[in-house]
């Protein structure tokens, strides 16, 4: 169904279109694409890139602690204080090459621990869990145009993740696990919904989706001996290459991962946590790999709603905490070094005494990605995407300037 | 008057219905939620799955109904007629267009799969 605020702004284009002969409404710069990748359960901060150099770091984290770079299976090192996962080979390769960079002690404003409340913060853009309805990156599509077919954003997922949900029309992709309904059937039901506008747009874009994802679209969802939940990283890191590289695909895609809510046995260079890095990492590198020379113009974002406790609970794992670590890579990032003010993990450092400070808002990291790679005005960026985000300034410079 | 694109579970449920079919193992209807990436007791939030057709409403949750429902189809053609059935389901709803496209149909399994995916069907 077309909202009064769609007709009542298309309207207003065509007539201002009409008023001004020779100005052309182009979508803003095809080029760039961007990735979000929401990592749900709260990953670990603390493994995935850890404090190696920092002193308190082998005290707090115990048996959790990884070793050393240089040592067996030991970390991969970023500078004299971070270290990578050992399971992260493919962004250690993309930190050195100048393409990956590692934002840590970085959490939303959420500062409590439900992880349903956090996902929210972190995808509706407010300061407060529930002030908005919608989600961020949504909000950001305003200006960057797209029109039915041709949608600008695209969810990995049956559904839509909040961070896409709005007013502006996003399109969808899952791989399907029944065999597809018959050619004749789809064109049928085109007819059937041709005066239905929801049903009619739903469909037209599935159909799209259809056609570009291909062969993955009739591929049954895998089974056996495998591990599942990094198949499906695969499959859709795959896809999201074809959508991001087709002609008039989406330029932006939101993955979603879950499996990061290590409670228990959360392991070290092995183990529940170390497999699912692997798969991310695996993932990442199929990305970059189906994305070919596109890859130059893409920043990908890994993130998670907060971070965990710095110390290990009674059940070799970590409970729910504060700041975390995100990861920023793509050909487009200005990479190689990891951004943090790092605020120490003595006892009085940190956040109610059992978690990591958080020293920078996800939200500079929002906008300076939206600003400088997707030419969201600072004004959108201000008044609609990010209200009330005056405490979190953009991050400058997160994006390689071009040429 | 219909003004509301279904849940998965109302979707799910009224296709049972339509059949009058109890499924025997609550396995069938768990196992269509989840190809609709609702999963019961699964939400992801205590909260439980949203109200609001913003999270199931996208284009691919409309094409996993479809395909959905062309399985249903399948398994059900050989026993259903589907304009009588269309009046018993949908009544004063079914559409002149519905009913059309559902008569001319080319196969049973094509205008059955046509009158579960029709917009008054997936409406409430």
């Amino acid at each position: 169904m077309v909202t009064r605020r769609e007709i009542l702004r298309s309207a207003g284009a065509s007539a201002l279109a009409s008023m001004l002969p020779g100005v052309v409404f182009a979508r803003a710069d095809t080029e760039s694409r961007f990735v979000l990748v929401i990592l749900r359960g709260a990953a670990d901060g603390l493994a995935i890139a850890a404090p190696y150099g920092d002193p308190d770091y082998r005290k707090v984290r115990g048996e959790l602690a990884l070793p050393s770079p240089g040592k067996n299976g030991g970390l991969l090192r970023l500078d004299r204080l971070f270290g990578l996962h050992p399971s992260l080979p493919g962004m250690s390769e993309e930190f050195t090459q100048g393409r990956a960079l590692i934002a840590h002690a970085v959490a939303s404003p959420y500062r409590e621990r439900s992880h349903f409340d956090g996902q929210d913060v972190l995808e509706n853009g407010a300061s407060e869990v529930g002030l908005l309805r919608d989600g961020w990156l949504n909000r950001a599509l305003a200006p960057l145009g797209g029109s039915l077919g041709h949608e600008a954003a695209i969810a990995m997922g049956v559904n839509t993740p909040l961070v896409l949900r709005g007013e502006n029309s996003v399109t969808s992709w899952a791989p399907s696990q029944l065999p597809g309904a018959e050619e004749s059937t789809i064109r049928r039901l085109q007819d059937l919904y041709a005066d239905d506008e929801f049903f009619a747009r739903r469909l037209a874009q599935a159909v799209n989706s259809q056609a570009i994802a291909g062969e993955n679209a009739s591929g049954q969802r895998q089974r056996g001996g495998g591990n599942r939940a990094n198949e499906q990283i695969r499959t859709m890191m795959d896809a999201t290459a074809r959508f991001l590289t087709a002609d008039n695909g989406p330029r932006i895609a939101v993955l979603e991962a879950g499996g990061w809510d290590t409670h228990a046995n959360q392991g070290t260079t092995a183990g529940a946590l170390a497999n699912r890095l692997a798969g991310l990492d695996a993932g990442l590198v199929a990305l970059r790999a189906g994305l070919g020379s596109t890859w130059s113009k893409t920043v990908v974002a890994v993130v998670t709603e907060f971070g965990r406790t710095v110390h290990v609970n009674g059940t070799r794992g970590t409970d729910h905490g504060t700041a975390a670590a995100a990861i920023l890579v793509g050909g487009a990032v200005n990479g190689g070094r990891v951004l943090a003010d790092w605020p120490g993990l003595g006892k009085s450092d940190l956040y109610e005494g059992r978690d990591l400070m958080p020293t920078m808002d996800m939200r500079s990291l929002f906008k300076g990605i939206l600003a400088d790679h997707l030419q969201v005005s600072d004004a959108l960026l201000e008044r609609s995407v990010f209200p009330d985000s005056k405490s979190a300034p953009r991050a400058r410079d997160l994006v390689r300037v071009p040429g | 008057m219909q003004s509301k694109y279904k849940t998965p579970h109302d979707f799910v449920i009224s296709t049972f219905r339509a059949f009058d079919h109890v499924p025997e193992n609550a396995r069938f209807v768990v196992a269509a939620l989840d190809l609709m990436a609702q999963t019961p007791f699964r939400p992801g939030s205590p909260e439980g799955w949203p109200d609001t057709a913003a999270q199931w409403g996208g284009a691919d949750g409309l094409y996993k109904r479809i395909e959905w429902c062309n399985t249903v189809a399948r398994v059900v053609a050989s026993r259903a007629r589907p304009v009588e059935l269309g009046d018993a389901i949908l009544g004063p709803a079914f559409s002149a267009k519905t009913r059309q496209a559902v008569a001319r149909a080319e196969s049973g399994t094509q205008a059955l799969t046509l009158l579960l995916a029709s917009p008054e069907f997936q409406r409430r």
